[in-house]
């Protein structure tokens, strides 16, 4: 009886220590996969991607995240990519394979820049090599050289219908002003079938919230400073739902030549970086492609201009002038924050 | 009742190996005490994590890229000291003292995060 006893007793001892280790263990990976955590940044698209995700499975969606960007990147978008659609399109002026996901996404590229009566062109292959913003050769060409290169400008010549697509003229497509917008719609969709709870994915600076916030029911985004270094924030925004965030601004590329400074953001009318006045816009949007593009367009077309095209497609902006006045629409009035004092918001 | 102890040796020896397995378990947790750490990656893998709050001199790390990236880092704090990129926009970041703060070189294809355990983050992202 008392050998009876003594091993029950064991056997109930070693069954609490399987269940202290059990739940210690869980509890520590509980924690873990709800607590968002970056994964290590990838370079895709000539650009920082960087993921932070709470659920389980978190590593492995992060490297189908990474692995489908960098299928974007070289089937359809990128222009480097002699066999991507879009290194295709311009040397052979046609396709006729591709999936109708790249038709619609060519045609809603092209609306966008229709609706900013061509400051925004898809086709500005020519112009944007001109300049060079990315070699660092800092040399601003002649109005003779840019006249030639806006002659092969015009989104018109693109058409893209069913599996089929053509570029006419002698132009050649640059999609540097969509690809991390389409980017975070990848990301997107891979996380939409996932189990991840939450999380946020940036592509170059373009913000996608993705799930239920981690606290307070909402994510808290910065805006980057336009006049400070590439850590510092100028301002505060509070997302409630799930968005695509996205500024462009004069700070991320450009050089000083003769005391005057050169952006990277060409209106494709002109062929010249805009001269809107602003030094930054961000777009908050329902789609990835909609805040990139748009924050890009209205960049160019300056604020006033810009208010028709946010009116339509019904997504939010903030504007920072060159006086350092800030405007935002109205949604977002009670958003946002400023939280550096150089900065003061015009109701 | 018999003169045996409610607790025997054996049940006192199952209990301290408990209380053993869960120190161990915790142990690198407790020895965390909340410090700032720098992450560098390069090529998308990790390639060195600098515990900046045990620093108490200046060090240069040359890394091994093409183009060239040495950074500069000391209690506290680290930043590029110097690149050979084209735009050194990595150098525009500036110094890196707090949590999420990151310098980004895209022809070095290197990254270099600052992470403050125990530290909440401010924002979930940053727009730029």
């Amino acid at each position: 009886m008392t050998e009876k006893i003594k091993k029950r007793k064991s056997l109930i001892a070693v069954l609490l220590m399987v269940v202290a280790l059990v739940s210690v263990i869980g509890a520590d990976l509980a924690r873990s996969n709800s607590a968002a955590s970056s994964i290590s940044p990838s370079f895709i698209m000539g650009t920082l991607v960087d993921v932070s995700l709470r659920g389980f499975g978190k590593k492995s969606v992060s490297e189908d995240i990474f692995a489908a960007m960098r299928d974007d990147e070289n089937n359809i978008l990128s222009w480097r990519v002699a066999a991507s659609v879009v290194g295709r399109l311009n040397a052979d002026r046609s396709v006729a394979d591709i999936d109708l996901r790249v038709t619609e996404l060519l045609n809603e590229i092209k609306s966008v820049c229709a609706l900013t009566g061509g400051r925004m062109d898809l086709t500005v292959g020519a112009l944007t090599k001109l300049w060079d913003f990315e070699s660092g050769q800092n040399k601003v060409p002649s109005q003779e050289e840019i006249a030639a290169a806006l002659a092969t400008v015009g989104f018109q010549n693109l058409t893209a219908s069913g599996t089929a697509a053509a570029l006419a003229g002698t132009g050649s497509i640059d999609l540097g002003a969509f690809g991390k917008g389409v980017a975070c719609d990848t990301a997107w969709r891979i996380l939409k079938e996932s189990r991840i709870k939450g999380g946020t994915v940036s592509v170059g600076g373009s913000v996608l919230v993705f799930g239920e916030p981690e606290k307070n029911g909402a994510w808290t985004i910065g805006i980057r400073d336009p006049d400070g270094a590439a850590t510092e924030v100028f301002a505060s925004l509070k997302v409630e739902k799930e968005c695509v965030i996205s500024t462009s601004g004069l700070y991320e590329r450009g050089f000083e030549s003769g005391g005057k400074y050169y952006h990277h953001i060409l209106d494709a009318k002109t062929g010249w970086p805009a001269g809107s006045g602003l030094k930054s816009v961000t777009i908050i949007a329902p789609t990835g492609l909609l805040s990139d593009a748009l924050s890009t367009a209205c960049f160019i077309l300056g604020y006033d201009e810009s208010l028709p095209l946010l009116t339509q497609f019904g997504v939010e902006a903030v504007f920072v002038g060159a006086d350092n006045t800030v405007r935002v629409t109205n949604g977002l009035r009670t958003q946002i924050v400023i939280t550096n004092g150089d900065f003061v918001i015009e109701w | 009742m018999n003169g045996k102890r409610l607790i025997q040796k054996t049940d006192f020896l199952l209990i301290l190996g408990i209380i053993l397995i869960a120190f161990f378990l915790y142990f690198p947790k407790l020895l965390d005490k909340g410090g700032i750490s720098a992450h560098i990656y390069i090529e998308n893998m990790e390639y060195q994590v600098i515990d900046l709050s045990r620093l108490t001199e200046e060090q240069f790390i040359d890394l091994p890229t093409d183009p060239f990236l040495v950074l500069r880092a000391g209690p506290g704090y680290i930043r590029v000291h110097s690149a050979g990129c084209p735009d050194r926009l990595c150098a525009a970041a500036g110094t890196l003292t707090k949590n999420g703060d990151m310098a980004v070189c895209v022809p070095a294809r290197v990254v270099v995060k600052v992470v403050s355990a125990g530290h909440e983050d401010t924002f979930d992202a940053i727009a730029y």
